[in-house]
């Protein structure tokens, strides 16, 4: 095909940009409401931990327009979890939709279903609810084995027995690993770097809170519309959660105004599906800021101890490995999380490793639970070690580009810390020295004093993720060829705004040499895509896109043998070009139309093909980024200059969107690193419950972005791709904790690094 | 209260309760691109013009768009399609739940200084906060934009 | 905040009369004020009264309750009157369109420690119109308030001040400021106005001789209180910066 028609490699527009653009109704909330539709609105938990002793609804059910409120009493007794995971989850069966155990601010304690807002909002004063208030659990350094249990309860149940929960010891989760004997190597080394980290539990802030609209299909089933990432997942979890068969439900998502991990996790499903199975009425919940920032599904708080050990030419031995992570009061994703702190950083330093050892304790606390966050537990492990190799390259003098050059790992060598899978396809050198180049790295890292005394600096780190979950993570695509010679894919993956949709309508579109005008695409539906776990893990591209290929190649297949009929010649002798089948010596030719009109005229060769895909390892892409700083030594104000980057993602399908991709992760990096801070009062309040005190960075903080790409080919994914959707949140924490030490000599190992600290403390 | 006024300018009368938010009012109205998302006045979701003026109708009570001029995304759809795809071109609109306020008020800033450099575009958006696009591409779509005017390209 | 009856008067005194009323509330903006989780009978608007406009007058720069924030920063007459500092001091405020909404008598009337607009009009040495009580000196409103009178003008001094400095701290963009300063010399005057929420807002008179000390003695008589937003001893640290630059900026070296 001729290169400059290809659709993969060109910045495309989404297929949706205009709709979106220009304000079109297509989210949860702007669908047209069915006739009826209840308002659903969650009294919640006013104490951080508590039973609930009397509830009375009377009063509520009283006010006009009322129609339920629902309390423990009116739910099933089976645990279940929210966490959007392939079935068996490693996350606990630990909640039930309404529990007389209230475990955080903001635990459930009634659900209310009224005609109008109005009602609902009244019904929530009026339910009468005495507590018997507990003692709380809200720092997680005290969790375990305290006599304070979050879940004393004997059905609490874990289907995966390796996760390692005990309850009765207020662990979530735990896990030992390592490979080689790394006291040992510690003890020979040179130098032996120690140091405690802490992250705080970051809220993902989609601008669209969640949300879920319930009503029933013609068939009496009950039809769930959700701003959600996981449709199939979901549909398993109303069920397991209702008690009802997966039969009666389906669910599906419209456009979804940004998810970020947060939608990996059902957090509003559940309760208007329990109201409308309940009442037989449609009901919709639509979480508000302060409910989304209380009860959503931040990242895991985390304190991790790394130790460190290398010689004095800057060769990394041994890295070892602890990490305390807070579950919050249920366990949703804790133990996968938890995995990802050291399975993602370890193995950028695979060069000279000769030991690492890792463990981990998750703890349940009476805080809000956690979540699925873009770059799930490797952020946070990201943070410690490269924050420990840039201290380790101060403490030695080395360039910490170099010192990272030296260790980092190499294409075609084994990760024993990643699975013991390899790096099949990697170019971490050659971001690093793309980004030196292009950041100006020798002439920025020195500390430059301005005129007004405020301070230049920059810092630097690098980082890998996933491509999906190894031999895990399932993506389908089902292509049907359409009239006119079009086709239309179907997927059970979620575009959450990150451009899924036009991305494998690309893949589709190289694949049938067809333009991208041919290609319709219909989005995640339980009862009409294809399986697919859903889009998390940075599977869509990697795992979906090869399934589409796959599906391509073999829909090809099968209009060959359609035209094979039509022009008695063998399949074998004819060739797919540009969207029709040719003989060999190209005299004659069916187009793709002409077979779609003949597919629909006395034909039994189906003109559709679904394939599903799974990848027995998870192939990591790769990025550097570099930052520059100007700190104000006086008030602690830190400004960022420019910020780069360069990503190794394998073949890059859309530039544009990767780009975009990496932008918006960055920023979301800067905003956890210095302005997203996270506060719990003594009664388990969280302080910043609205967007005026939880600071996301605002486009006057981003400081100039400059991203760019220094492709490996990853020969299993699709054209050469790998992901790119959640490595890029991971380098600005630890390149501006290095930026903000070289201006001001201050090592800050926990977020947010607020000017008030850079003043005021000595640093951690 | 009776509310009589101009939306998107037909004119709207009807019952409602003076201190209703005017997103909801809007919203009931069927001007579904007023998003909400945060309820406290700094994200710029829900940004309509008054008279002219950008503002944010979460924090104008209906009573006050009595008797004025209220234009949404719906009722600027052209002049909104004059600039958007360059925006698209860089894959800024993303998940697209920010869009309608920051295109409404980008609407307001071209019709205030039609030549705004990148610093004036940071500074008149400021207060459309957006989660998935760190920015930047929004604003090298209307520096796209401003240059393709000035060339004649459009 | 919900409100069942929606006024608005058609002169001064007629909006003065209602603010006697229990039960009412005299709207501004209407920015924060709407989060507040309670309903009045009557909400009064004084939209129709000309209070949007700022006008040179024989005694000075009189500006209407009513305008805008956007007004104040995009006004020629003050961006000349306060050598652009008054686009400086404002612009952080959340966004244009939150300071289209914004009104100056809003900002002032709540005497919120926290508040930009008050801190540059109270260093400007501006006086406040009350409708019952008359011309008040800024200072002294922001000390007592005006229970149940009604704000409609700010006035401004005809004489321009001969340097004034306006520098706050946010911890990010758009924010809250931490502290807000204000200095402003006229002659051998200089004010000096401090925000160090949540206490109310400070203001102090010193000789242009004695600028070297300003920062110095002024922390004496400051009082601050810790809040989510920073420490005691982090207020006072940026005080004394932010007073300096301030001192700096306006002639004291």
């Amino acid at each position: 095909m001729n290169e400059e028609k290809r659709s993969v490699g060109a910045a495309v527009r989404k297929v949706d940009s205009m709709q979106l653009l220009t304000g079109q109704p297509v989210y949860v909330d702007d669908l047209p409401e069915p006739h009826g539709c209840l308002v659903v609105k969650l009294l919640r938990s006013p104490h951080a931990n508590a039973m609930i002793e009397e509830i009375d609804a009377s009063a509520a059910m009283q006010i006009p327009g009322v129609v339920a409120v629902f309390t423990y009493k009116d739910v099933p007794a089976e645990r279940y979890t929210e966490a959007g995971q392939t079935y068996p989850e490693t996350s606990p069966h630990d909640r039930l939709i309404l529990d007389r155990h209230l475990r955080h601010v903001g635990d459930p304690v009634a659900l209310i279903a009224a005609e109008n807002e109005d009602a609902a909002e009244a019904a929530l004063d009026a339910v009468k609810v005495k507590y018997t208030v507990l003692p709380a659990v809200l720092d997680f350094h005290t969790a375990m084995d305290n006599e304070t249990l979050v879940h004393p309860e004997d059905d609490w149940h874990a289907l995966c027995p390796f996760t390692g929960g005990d309850p009765k010891r207020n662990i979530c989760a735990s896990g030992v690993e390592g490979e080689g004997d790394v006291e040992k190597v510690l003890s020979e080394c040179d130098i032996v770097l120690e140091h405690p980290f802490h992250i705080k539990a970051v809220n993902q802030v989609p601008m669209e809170t969640f949300r879920t609209m319930c009503d029933f299909d013609s068939n009496g089933r009950l039809h769930i519309t959700s701003s959600t990432q996981i449709v199939f997942h979901v549909r398993r979890i109303v069920a397991h959660a209702l008690g009802i068969p997966k039969t009666s439900i389906v669910v599906e998502k419209p456009r979804i105004g940004g998810g970020f991990g947060a939608k990996q996790t059902a957090v509003s499903e559940v309760y208007p599906a329990f109201v409308s199975w309940m009442t037989k009425r449609p009901s919709k919940l639509v979480f508000t800021r302060k409910e989304s920032l209380e009860a959503g599904s931040p990242r895991h708080e985390m304190e991790l101890t790394v130790r460190l050990g290398a010689m004095r030419d800057g060769t990394i031995r041994a890295i070892d490995m602890n990490v305390l992570s807070n579950a919050g009061a249920y366990g949703e994703h804790s133990w996968a999380i938890a995995g990802l702190t050291a399975h993602k950083s370890i193995p950028l330093y695979t060069s000279g490793l000769e030991a690492f050892g890792f463990k981990f304790n998750v703890v349940y606390t009476n805080r809000q639970s956690s979540g699925a966050y873009r770059g799930f537990g490797a952020t946070q492990g990201m943070f410690a070690v490269e924050s420990t190799v840039n201290e380790l390259a101060d403490k030695l003098g080395m360039d910490p580009l170099e010192i990272r050059l030296k260790n980092s790992v190499k294409e075609g060598a084994m990760m024993p810390a990643y699975y013991h899978e390899t790096a099949t396809s990697c170019n971490l050198d050659g971001c690093l020295e793309k980004c030196a180049e292009q950041f100006g790295w020798k002439e920025k890292f020195p500390v430059r004093v301005m005129p007004d005394g405020k301070i230049r600096a920059a810092g630097m780190a690098m980082t890998m993720q996933g491509s999906c979950i190894s031999g895990i993570d399932v993506g389908s695509a089902t292509v049907r060829l359409d009239d006119g010679g079009s086709y239309c894919l179907m997927i059970g993956a979620a575009d959450m705004g990150t451009g899924c949709d036009t991305i494998l309508s690309q893949i589709l579109s190289d694949c049938m040499e067809c333009p991208l005008e041919n290609i319709t695409i219909s989005g995640a539906n339980t009862d009409r895509s294809p399986y697919d776990s859903g889009s998390y893990a940075s599977s869509t591209t990697f795992v979906t896109g090869k399934a589409v290929t796959m599906a391509a190649e073999e829909l090809i297949e099968k209009m060959k043998a359609l035209a094979s009929k039509i022009l008695g010649i063998p399949a074998e002798q004819l060739v797919f070009e540009k969207n029709a089948v040719y003989t060999q010596d190209h005299t004659k030719c069916i187009t793709a139309a002409e077979l779609a009109d003949a597919s629909m005229n006395g034909n039994e060769i189906p003109m559709e093909v679904t394939r599903s895909h799974t990848n027995p390892t998870s192939p990591p892409p790769f990025m550097a980024g570099m930052v520059e700083i100007e700190l104000d030594p006086e008030t602690g104000s830190v400004k960022i200059l420019n910020y780069n980057a360069v990503v190794d993602c394998g073949t890059v399908i859309n530039p544009a969107l990767a780009r975009i991709q990496a932008e918006g992760g960055i920023v979301q990096g800067i905003g956890m690193a210095l302005t997203e801070d996270i506060n719990y009062d003594a009664k388990g309040n969280l302080s910043e419950n609205s967007l005026m005190k939880y600071r996301i960075p605002t486009r006057l903080e981003t400081g100039r972005l400059h991203v760019d790409f220094a492709p490996s080919y990853e020969a299993m994914g699709p054209f050469g791709a790998k992901s790119i959707g959640e490595i890029v949140i991971n380098t600005p924490a630890p390149a501006l904790a290095h930026a903000i030490y070289r201006a001001t000599g201050k090592w800050f190992r926990s977020l947010p690094i607020t000017p008030e600290r850079i003043v005021m403390e000595k640093g951690d | 209260m009776e509310i009589k006024f101009l939306l998107n300018k037909k004119p709207v009368s009807l019952e409602a309760e003076p201190s209703m938010p005017l997103i909801d009012l809007l919203r009931s109205l069927g001007m579904k691109s007023v998003k909400c998302g945060c309820e406290n006045t700094v994200c710029g979701l829900c940004t309509v013009l008054l008279d002219e003026v950008p503002v944010l109708s979460c924090s104008v009570p209906a009573a006050r768009a009595d008797g004025h001029s209220v234009m949404t995304l719906e009722g600027l759809k052209a002049e909104a399609e004059e600039f958007v795809g360059f925006i698209a071109d860089q894959g800024a609109d993303q998940c697209g739940f920010c869009n309608p306020g920051y295109v409404m008020n980008t609407i307001a800033l071209l019709r205030e200084n039609p030549d705004p450099t990148d610093e004036e575009i940071r500074e008149y958006l400021a207060g459309n906060l957006c989660r998935c696009s760190g920015y930047e591409g929004q604003v090298r779509g209307i520096r796209n934009y401003l240059n393709a005017k000035k060339e004649g390209r459009l | 905040m919900k409100f069942r009856n929606f006024i608005q008067p058609r002169t001064i005194a007629e909006a003065y009369e209602l603010a006697q009323k229990p039960d009412t509330v005299i709207l501004g903006g209407m920015m924060w004020m709407r989060m507040q989780k309670r309903t009045v009978e009557n909400a009064v608007d004084l939209s129709l009264l000309g209070l949007d406009k700022i006008e040179e007058t024989g005694e000075g720069i009189r500006i209407g309750a009513y305008v805008s924030l956007r007004q104040l920063e995009t006004s020629p007459l003050l961006l000349e009157y306060t050598e652009g500092a008054i686009k400086t001091a404002l612009c952080p405020i959340v966004g244009v369109q939150f300071r289209n909404g914004a009104t100056l008598g809003g900002s002032i009337w709540g005497r919120f420690g926290f508040s930009d607009v008050e801190t540059v009009f109270t260093a400007l040495g501006a006086d406040v119109v009350l409708a019952g009580k008359g011309q008040v000196p800024m200072v002294e409103f922001i000390k007592n308030g005006a229970p149940k009178d009604l704000l409609t003008h700010i006035i401004l001094p005809k004489k321009a001040p001969d340097a004034f400095a306006v520098n706050a701290h946010r911890n990010s963009a758009t924010d809250f400021p931490v502290i807000t300063t204000a200095v402003c010399r006229r002659g051998d005057n200089v004010r000096v106005t401090v925000s160090p929420a949540p206490a109310r807002g400070y203001t102090e008179d010193f000789s242009a001789t004695d600028m070297p000390e300003i920062a110095g003695n002024i922390m004496k008589n400051l009082k601050f209180l810790a809040s989510a937003s920073a420490s005691l001893e982090y207020k006072e640290h940026l005080a004394r910066v932010l007073i300096g630059r301030g001192v700096k900026a306006v002639g004291g070296q």
